[in-house]
């Protein structure tokens, strides 16, 4: 089964359970339907940064990063690329429409969208690390806020960094609700000696909910 | 300042960009421009200062997010926006506007803000800024025109200044809501803006698409202020390529289509103020004719009247129909969202809403249900009812530019209806009906419709915005008058030039076959010219007849979408006047084919939810309602959470079942609502996404299970307020509370909710469940109860109600 499908799978759950074939096609539906209506956007920019006993200081903006987590992330690493991207208020209303007559294509449509969101940031990754290999540099995995010790309080002063508001519609709740709801911020460092290796990010084993959690991946 | 008398003589300059210029001079990207007008006012002063002497005519004060939601506790407003406007006038500039951006919050149902939240937050900035001197306002940068409106509103209500709005757009030619430049441009005028047009995001020529749209329709002036060029990021600086030379150039190519109004927006300098200036110096702005059409708009959508035979589907609305009733008694939103997207996805164009019954309270109820059908679907929506108050309200709140439905030739009832209609930009349907009553004769209906466009156009309302409806009475009482009606509507278009609308399902009441004569009738008032028909959609017989009109008018080009339907088709020739008894038997023996011989419990637990409604239909031929719940749905709905909690299904699966056994349930209560029988009612629920927090589609799915068995859950829906989890509690005297929270930062709502109930003496028990609670948060919070998913949110509950 292809990759972005079995990554919607995941986050409905699924376990090798037997799949009815019109479960399997109102899924291929909703992943359809979602490519074909939603418009992803992002917006990323590279700072330079400054390892200070306060934290990390984003040279040129009024972010400081803290805790250990984003420490050892950014080891090595002279700057940091921060990325902000969504798929719209597009995606949400499309999940909130069918929520009141057909809740399980909603659901459906719902973990379509954060498989679309994450493949896109994916996406995003990679061509921000083919542009820094030219120029002789690594790129980190992405790290966003929430992640391990790093703070979700920064959400606002990363938007407010890349203007996202203006640029692509990314807002953010006093409750640090990132809407629309569908989008993603994350943090990624740069630099001759940056860790590229996904050992201690975007990896279930790392993740402080691997007790718990019923979407975990099931191979490292 | 009289904007319209200035740009009769000349071309009116604004300033360039004031964000952009203060990064360059080592402003952080985070930081709050607006602060610098109370920390560092001298070097605002000096931005202003060189736009001035670069020739602008007015300078927008540096207030762009000078509201509460972005200045937080630490500064007032109105220290903020005096300080900001006090640093434009110190610059000399001739005029001085109160710049007002967006919010920086997604309005409602998108986001958290209510629209009275967002008009009180731009209301506060608006008066500050005309008690600060301001001498005009301008509302930019605005995505959502939902914001726009609540923006304009405030600004139009509390001041008496001039108000500019312009919206930004994508490449796309959308803004990131999805609105685009028609939509925009008829629901700011609506609302009566001073000036309207584009800023920020691109630069002018990618702009001209939108322009030019705007210049086609606006009747007011419009207005362009372009980035110097889309924005490139290199590194760590970002980039505006246009030079003064290079963006001039194209901004004049506008400016000669008839844009009166220009500026810079993100990366533009005093030097491209400068060549804006000289270019246009000795310019007479261009008067473009503005093309006129009778429209209507959601947020994202224009329906215009141009010669297609407009559907408005009239199923929202309670006369003779107990479900609805009983879905607005119950705040049943599920039934009301069923009946606007399956009315849209017939072809209706636009939806008329109406609340009206005796015993609500019809104004805050038809504020709820706009609001409703208004989140799931972008068709206009046209507000249908009797009373003035109820019709104001619900205008208000309205997201785009509505049809109001209705007034009549009374004076009184001109008087209450006209104002509002004017104030938010309406279409109306207007009743040629007055004290006498409905005159007997074409002529005399013709005199009314006469009358009330004189009157109208004493309340500056433009004649394109008149729907007249001629009326139509039944054909079984007053049989003479049908062709009258027709008549009318020739005579109305012919003589007054006016729209019609008419509400066909009246002619046929009290005779059989009824859809035979309406739809036969609404083919007849299309041949007079009908503009827009108010019917039921999902009517196969106006269907079929609509799909014909569709091709005889020149609508459905190559007959495309008529050969495509039905060309293979075979017409239904089920008699329509057939007993409920012999239908449902008809129905269920062509569903026990479908089905092939499943039974209930299997159709259940293979989650075949398209074939329990006729199964059911079928078992209740033979066995009460009841018993068809205790004996099937419930073992059934056991049976499949087992399987569920073993691992045997996922989620998806479970829900098919739970959505196969809430099919079944509508058939069940539908027959118990038509015999009359009381069902048990079931232990109350009370359920809710706590204050903050958006996400409800676990809740939803709980409170799915939950009414699968019984429960009588009661949905306050997400985001909820504390207090009104409190008063629910109390009002319905509940026992047991779900309360949901996705997020670290809103378990301390659950908390404080917990608490209030607790405070509150009320005896309630609290379960909770959400992607970040476990059992310690539960605990945390002070629940009793934590479910990990919705199948232990049922077995809780069933526990906890049988146990006492």
């Amino acid at each position: 089964m292809e990759q972005s499908k079995s990554e919607v799978l995941r986050y409905l759950g699924f376990s090798n359970q037997e799949l009815s074939q019109e479960l399997n096609n109102l899924i291929d539906e909703c992943m359809a339907m979602m490519h074909e209506e939603v418009k992803p956007r992002h917006v990323c920019r590279t700072f330079g940064i400054d390892f200070k006993k306060t934290g990390i200081e984003v040279i040129g903006s009024i972010l400081v990063l803290q805790g250990d987590d984003i420490l050892s992330h950014l080891a090595g690493c002279s700057n940091v690329v921060l990325l902000a991207a969504t798929l719209g208020v597009t995606a949400d209303t499309l999940i909130r429409r069918y929520e009141g007559v057909d809740i399980t294509r909603a659901l459906i449509l719902d973990a379509c969208a954060t498989q679309y969101i994450e493949e896109y940031c994916d996406h995003v990754e990679e061509e921000l690390r083919n542009d820094a290999t030219k120029c002789k540099l690594k790129l980190t995995p992405r790290f966003s806020p929430g992640y391990g010790d790093l703070p979700l309080n920064i959400q606002p002063e990363i938007l407010a960094a890349l203007d996202a508001e203006k640029r692509i519609g990314l807002t953010c709740t006093g409750n640090l609700i990132l809407l629309p709801r569908k989008s993603v911020t994350a943090l990624m460092g740069q630099g001759e000696h940056a860790i590229q290796s996904r050992k201690n990010c975007g990896n279930c084993k790392s993740c402080s909910k691997r007790d718990t959690c019923s979407f975990k991946r099931t191979q490292s | 300042m009289d904007l319209k008398k200035i740009l009769n003589d000349r071309i009116l300059i604004f300033d360039g960009a004031m964000g952009t210029m203060l990064q360059q001079s080592g402003l952080k990207p985070g930081e709050l421009p607006e602060l610098l007008n109370l920390e560092n006012p001298a070097i605002v002063e000096k931005i202003h200062r060189a736009y001035v002497e670069a020739g602008a005519d007015v300078v927008s004060a540096n207030t762009f997010q000078a509201h509460e939601l972005k200045l937080g506790k630490k500064n007032s407003v109105e220290d903020v926006v005096s300080a900001g406007i006090d640093c434009a006038r110190r610059s000399g500039a001739t005029y001085v506007a109160l710049d007002v951006g967006p919010l920086g919050q997604l309005l409602e149902p998108m986001g958290t803000i209510s629209f009275e939240t967002a008009y009180n937050v731009f209301k506060r900035q608006m008066i500050a800024g005309e008690n600060a001197g301001a001498d005009l306002i301008i509302i930019e940068t605005v995505s959502d025109p939902y914001e726009a409106k609540a923006a304009v509103l405030a600004a139009k209500e509390n001041t008496s200044l001039p108000v500019i709005c312009t919206m930004t757009f994508q490449e796309d030619g959308r803004t990131f809501v999805g609105c685009d430049p028609l939509t925009a441009t008829i629901l700011l005028q609506g609302l009566g803006v001073d000036a309207l047009g584009v800023n920020c995001s691109v630069g002018p020529e990618a702009l001209s698409p939108i322009v030019r749209t705007m210049l086609q329709y606006a009747k007011v002036p419009v207005v362009m202020q372009a980035n110097a060029g889309m924005p490139v990021i290199r590194g760590d600086k970002t980039h505006y390529h246009l030079s003064a030379e290079e963006y001039v150039t194209e901004v004049m190519a506008l400016v000669r289509q008839g844009v009166k109004i220009v500026g810079g927006c993100c990366g533009t300098t005093p030097a491209h103020i400068r060549m804006l200036k000289e270019q246009t110096t000795l310019l007479r702005p261009v008067c473009p004719d503005s093309t006129i059409i009778t429209a209507c708009t959601s947020g994202t959508k224009t329906v215009v009247f141009d010669g297609a035979l407009i559907e408005i589907g009239e199923r929202l609305n309670p006369t003779g129909k107990k479900k609805m009733q009983q879905a607005l008694r119950d705040g049943d939103n599920a039934f009301i969202i069923d009946e606007a997207i399956a009315q849209t996805e017939a072809g209706a164009r636009v939806l008329d809403v109406n609340v009206g019954l005796p015993d609500i309270d019809e104004p805050a109820v038809l504020v709820k249900t706009i609001k409703t059908v208004q989140g799931v679907t972008n068709a206009p929506i046209q507000i249908d009812s009797a009373d003035p108050s109820a019709l104001n309200a619900a205008a208000r709140i309205y997201n785009g530019c509505p049809i109001i439905n209705s007034l009549n030739g009374k004076q009184d009832v001109m008087d209450a209806v006209f104002p509002i209609a004017k104030k938010y930009g309406a279409l109306i349907v207007c009743l040629t009906l007055d004290e006498n009553g409905i005159p007997p004769t074409a002529n005399g209906r013709l005199a009314i419709a006469r009358r009330i466009r004189d009157v109208a156009r004493d309340y500056e309302i433009p004649d394109e915005n008149l729907l007249i409806d001629c009326l139509v009475l039944t054909a079984s009482a007053q049989q003479s008058q049908v062709k009258e009606t027709l008549l009318a509507i020739r005579m109305v278009k012919a003589e007054l030039g006016l729209k019609t609308v008419l509400g066909v399902s009246n002619v046929s009441f009290g005779l059989p076959k009824r859809e035979l004569i309406n739809s036969t009738f609404l083919s007849a008032a299309y041949g007079a010219g009908l503009d827009a028909a108010i019917i039921n959609p999902l009517s196969p017989e106006y269907r079929r007849v609509l799909d014909a009109i569709r091709v005889l008018n020149n609508e459905d080009k190559n007959a495309v979408a008529y050969i495509e339907k039905y060309a293979n088709s075979e017409i239904d020739t089920i008699a329509a006047a057939v007993s409920p008894t012999h239908c449902a038997t008809a129905k269920a023996a062509a569903a026990g084919t479908a089905t092939g011989g499943l039974t209930l419990f299997e159709i259940i637990s293979q989650g075949r939810k398209d074939q329990t409604a006729a199964k059911v239909e079928e078992l209740l031929l033979n066995s009460p309602p009841l018993d068809i719940v205790n004996n099937e749905f419930i073992p059934a709905l056991n049976s499949v959470g087992q399987r569920f909690e073993k691992g045997e299904l996922f989620l998806p699966q479970l829900m098919l079942c739970a959505q196969a056994v809430q099919n079944g349930f509508t058939v069940i209560k539908a027959r118990m609502l038509s015999t009359g029988e009381k069902g048990q009612s079931g232990e109350k629920i009370l359920l809710a996404t706590v204050q903050g927090d958006i996400h409800d589609i676990g809740k939803n799915i709980v409170k799915m299970l939950l009414e699968n068995y019984g429960f009588d859950v009661i949905d306050l829906g997400k985001d909820v307020p504390i207090e009104r989890v409190v008063s629910a509690a109390k009002d319905h005297d509940v026992r047991l509370i779900g309360l949901s929270s996705l997020m670290t930062t809103t378990v301390k709502s659950m908390k404080e909710t917990i608490a209030a109930v607790r405070d509150a003496k009320l005896d309630c028990a609290f379960l909770v469940g959400g992607a970040v609670l476990n059992e310690e948060y539960a605990k945390f919070v002070g629940a009793e109860y934590y479910a990990k998913d919705a199948m232990d949110g049922v077995a809780i509950a069933n526990r906890f109600f049988n146990n006492g």
